[in-house]
């Protein structure tokens, strides 16, 4: 059984509409109105702190935390008609309550609180969407201490909650009053939609191919390596020692060079049928092998499979974690999570994603999800396109700002038409055309690593400053 | 720190914010133009032009330094042309000011009290304020907390009465947030009848004079603290759905107020009203129209084509930044589909213009990328190059090209087509380095170095830019630079033929190549120029 909150007064604004009595009218004669949730309420994920100072005595008085939040826009109006001491209506409203039930009260750390009411229709792009009773009201407390002074939000669903703190943070940049939390409102709205954690690991024995790949003076011979690899499945010996040779000096020491790639001896086995290509790595003593081409260079089998699997998600996480991207701050990020943005439990409304990086700047976050293929091509690009839409965009929630699409290669099917002077070229197009919700994506290779760092930059200040 | 509203300020009230705006924001207004709506935050209201100057000079009255007037608008229009979007304009204009608090308020119920309706304007936060002034005041005036001195002081001063002034010390200083918020109910004459118990007061006693007083006292305030108050009455048409009874007391009202409208300095009220050949205030009530006929102003219908075109160059503005495409040059063409779509509607206005605009940029971009997609596949098996440029029969295709291009690809595009003129002309090429911008070949016995470049922004800076990195020194050499138009003129000498190409003289150079006429070199930098060298 949900909580049953009796409210006294006579006077609650639009109570039939916004409280909707599903088990059977509880009772509206005597000026008493209940209304009645349905679902549990988990409190810790819906409880939210805002923090509130200002310059002036403006906020002297709990009267000013009611009259800020009164100030928040004709979508949000009281449904009390003055506030409720908490203490009071825990006791009046929770005392005979068992400690295994959902308390309402218990757990809002403010002196007074109001019911506060959201009128949809009066939010743009909400007047057509029906919504539950949950979405329609939240429990607003106000609390003073010597140091600060604060207004907390119980809410039984996120739209509310995130309208709400929005209009708050507007208002108070507005009237110069400083608004602040411990926790991240986007994040903890992200975290409600993760449906499973990434299980893969990182290999203790891979980890040594991953950490020289993110070293800047290797990168590049590890990606002309690997170029070779991804169309034959190794690299002919000669070709190797030019690729040494070119990258071997006084930043990059062979022993590295050599550590990952070792040698195999390449036999072509032929039958009536087909010939078959074997590679083994019974190779007792180089220099008894008299033709050069018999041998090949490749990764171990146990980093082939880390390559071909999971190197490059790896890399670009471990490349976005270790580098300054000045003036934005990295504050999260989630590798490998699968979320059901819908919360309808359907599969193929599913979708996992390879990195959920959060990054803030001067107070504002932005939320990006980035794609990794090691090969980027017009078909991939489209079909992550496809997926993001139907899963992510089609979804209706704002909680993922833009969309990074990274590759190690490109395909020459894909045209990256734009250009950042000096950095590297790039595409980008607008996901959810048509539809009220709609992202921009970024398509980029990375060539080197300083030059990506450069374009994630650019991408970074394009979202802050457009989306 | 917000800005403070000014004249100054409002002189840019409707000005094109386009500039300003995020490509979020131009999303949102693209999408409202798709469906018919008024944005959230209008950044443009076309056309309107007697309307917009009949709004700007009663906003500078208003603002006026020298002691502004109260001022009531109402603005009338016709279904679909634009009413709701004017007042977000104005609405979400006066928001960003810290100085200026605005409400939009809608008439639903039937017989709202006039007094209640703007009191709901004047926030509870206002009403303290203005409690903390007055009550700030009186403490120092009378040099101590007595309650009764404070009274007589506030009396004496404001012309409140003993009930008012005690309500505005509890809000100012009682501390207790119930009693605070019941006296705030109180005055904002929205309270439950238990909360009169507490001042000895009978309901009888909240007449309208009690309201209109605190009204007055609100209206001080904001002129002492160079604050205002704008209210914004959406659907006031409304009205003519409630009982006679009750439209002509909200009538009555309106003339009571508009009688002592002069005391209101700070404060400005505008209604908006969708006209009906069925009611109109001057015959519903011929005496409030009597008064309030010179303060109204219309909203047009969308009439000529020159209305039509200003619109469409406002979303087209919009459409092409959003979706980073070119169609500036198809404009008849768009404009054509949309007036000939049009052709059966019998009421015409600014929503089914807006809508239809946007449907047929819709068509033409998907037009266009497939095209586009099909011209790619050839590049695919061509690899874009000369000899494919060669085998096309019109520059349809190749001006597709130019529209999608970055400025990079832009610059290649022009050496490739420098290079078909070079081949029409029988010339020898001797090197095309796309990359560098310079293409040197042979014609007639003579040596060329045409050096080219494309860039968003040319200007004089960009070009000297350039000069400085050619150094031809073989005087036999004729040496061309082609270059994007810019403002203002050459200043330095340049001792080098220079062609100075826009996109329409671009697109007559382009077509040159595909006209079978025989042409020298000249007649094709002519083209490229087109008069301007």
């Amino acid at each position: 059984m949900g909580n049953v909150i009796k409210v006294s007064g006579t006077k609650i604004k639009n109570q039939t509409e916004v409280f909707h009595i599903k088990k059977g009218r509880i009772g509206t004669n005597r000026g008493f109105y209940y209304f009645y949730l349905q679902n549990s309420i988990d409190s810790s994920a819906m409880m939210y702190t805002c923090f509130l100072s200002s310059a002036g005595d403006g906020l002297a008085e709990l009267v000013d935390l009611r009259n800020v939040v009164s100030e928040l826009g004709s979508e949000i109006d009281f449904l009390t008609d003055v506030p409720l001491e908490t203490a009071v209506c825990i006791k009046e409203y929770e005392r005979d309550m068992l400690p295994q039930d959902e308390h309402l009260f218990h757990d809002v750390r403010a002196e007074y609180i109001d019911l506060v009411g959201i009128d949809w229709k009066l939010v743009p792009g909400q007047k057509e969407r029906r919504h539950t009773d949950e979405e329609r009201v939240l429990l607003v407390g106000y609390g003073r201490n010597a140091k600060t002074s604060y207004i907390v939000v119980k809410a039984f669903s996120f739209l509310p909650l995130t309208l709400f703190v929005k209009k708050l943070v507007d208002y108070g940049n507005k009237y110069s009053i400083s608004v602040s939390s411990e926790r991240n409102l986007r994040l903890m709205e992200l975290y409600v939609y993760r449906i499973r954690r990434k299980s893969e690991k990182t290999p203790e024995y891979c980890k040594s191919l991953l950490h020289n790949t993110l070293k800047e003076t290797y990168f590049n011979f590890f990606v002309e390596c690997f170029k070779k690899i991804d169309v034959y499945g190794y690299i002919y010996q000669d070709d190797f020692e030019s690729i040494k040779e070119k990258y071997e000096g006084k930043a990059t020491k062979k022993e590295v060079l050599d550590r990952h790639f070792v040698p195999y001896r390449r036999q072509r086995i032929k039958n009536k049928k087909q010939e078959l290509l074997f590679l083994s790595s019974e190779v007792a003593n180089i220099s008894g092998i008299h033709t050069i081409d018999q041998y090949v260079y490749s990764l171990r089998a146990e980093e082939m499979v880390y390559y071909q699997e999971l190197w490059f998600e790896d890399f670009v996480g471990e490349m976005i974690c270790k580098n300054d991207i000045s003036p934005f701050k990295l504050k999260q990020i989630d590798s490998g999570d699968t979320y059901n943005f819908f919360g309808d439990g359907k599969e193929n409304h599913n979708r996992e994603i390879d990195h959920l990086l959060c990054y803030e700047k001067d107070g504002n976050d932005r939320v990006i999800a980035v794609e990794c293929k090691k090969t980027l091509s017009h078909s991939n690009v489209k079909n992550t396109n496809k997926k993001n839409v139907e899963r992510i965009i089609k979804s209706g929630k704002q909680v993922i700002d833009a969309f990074f699409y990274i590759g190690c290669f490109i395909n020459n099917d894909l045209l990256l038409d734009r250009s950042i002077g000096g950095v590297g070229k790039y595409k980008t197009g607008v996901l959810g055309d048509g539809l009220d919700v709609q992202r921009p994506y970024y398509v980029f290779q990375i060539e080197d690593i300083r030059s990506s760092v450069e374009k994630m930059k650019w991408f970074l200040k394009d979202i802050f400053d457009n989306w | 720190m917000g800005k403070n509203l000014s004249q100054q300020e409002c002189r840019s009230m409707f000005s094109d914010r386009f500039a300003t705006l995020s490509m979020k924001e131009i999303g949102s207004e693209l999408q409202h133009f798709r469906k018919g709506t008024a944005p959230e935050n209008p950044s443009h209201l076309v056309n309107q032009v007697e309307a917009k100057a009949e709004i700007q000079k009663r906003f500078n009255s208003f603002t006026d330094e020298n002691g502004g007037n109260a001022e009531i608008i109402f603005l009338h229009g016709h279904y679909g042309n634009g009413k709701s979007h004017f007042i977000r304009s104005i609405y979400c204009f006066l928001s960003r000011y810290e100085n200026v608090n605005t409400r939009v308020v809608t008439l639903k119920s039937s017989g709202e009290n006039f007094f209640r309706i703007i009191l709901a304007c004047i926030s509870q936060q206002k009403i303290r304020e203005c409690a903390r002034f007055i009550y700030s005041e009186a403490v120092n005036l009378t040099g101590g907390n007595d309650t009764a001195e404070l009274t007589n002081t506030i009396d004496e001063k404001y012309g409140l009465n003993a009930v008012q002034a005690n309500l505005v010390i509890d809000i100012a200083n009682s501390g207790d947030i119930e009693r605070q918020s019941k006296a705030i109910a109180i005055l904002k004459n929205n309270y439950l009848s238990s909360y009169l118990k507490d001042y000895g007061l009978k309901k009888g006693d909240l007449d309208d004079g009690f309201y209109m007083n605190v009204v007055s006292i609100i209206a001080l305030y904001l002129q002492k603290t160079d604050q205002y108050l704008v209210a914004v009455f959406d659907e006031f048409e409304h009205v003519f759905s409630w009982g006679d009874k009750e439209r002509k007391r909200l009538f009555s009202e309106i003339k009571y107020f508009t009688d002592y409208i002069n005391q209101l300095g700070r404060m400005m009220f505008i209604f908006a009203i969708t006209d009906s050949v069925e009611w109109t205030i001057e015959k519903d009530d011929p005496a409030l129209w009597s008064r309030i006929k010179g303060e109204t102003c219309f909203i047009n219908k969308i009439e000529s084509t020159r209305d039509a075109r200003a619109l469409f160059q406002m979303i087209l503005k919009r459409y092409e930044k959003y979706h980073n495409i070119m169609l500036q040059d198809y404009s008849d063409d768009i404009l054509e589909r949309v007036d000939n779509s049009l052709r059966d509607e019998n009421e015409l206005n600014y929503r089914i213009y807006t809508q239809k605009m946007m449907y047929e940029l819709d068509r033409y971009r998907e037009e266009l990328y497939k095209g586009k997609n099909q011209h790619d596949k050839r590049d695919t098996l061509g690899n874009g190059n000369v000899e494919n440029l060669r085998q096309e029969k019109s520059s349809d295709g190749e001006w597709i090209k130019w529209r999608q291009s970055s400025s990079v690809s832009r610059k290649t595009l022009i050496a490739d087509w420098i290079e078909k003129m070079i081949v029409l002309l029988g010339g020898r090429l001797i090197k095309n380095s796309r990359r560098r911008g310079e293409i040197f070949f042979f014609y007639r016995d003579l040596e060329y170095h045409a050096y080219e470049a494309y860039t968003d922004y040319p200007s004089i800076g960009s070009f000297n830019s350039k000069l400085s990195e050619i150094n031809e020194t073989e005087d036999y050499v004729q040496v061309l630079i082609i270059y994007p138009k810019f403002e203002g003129e050459i200043t330095n000498e340049v001792k080098y033929r220079t062609v100075l190409y826009n996109e329409s003289s671009l697109h007559l150079f382009l077509d040159s190549l595909y006209q079978p006429n025989e042409k020298d070199l000249d007649d094709y930098l002519n083209y490229l120029s087109a008069g301007i060298e």
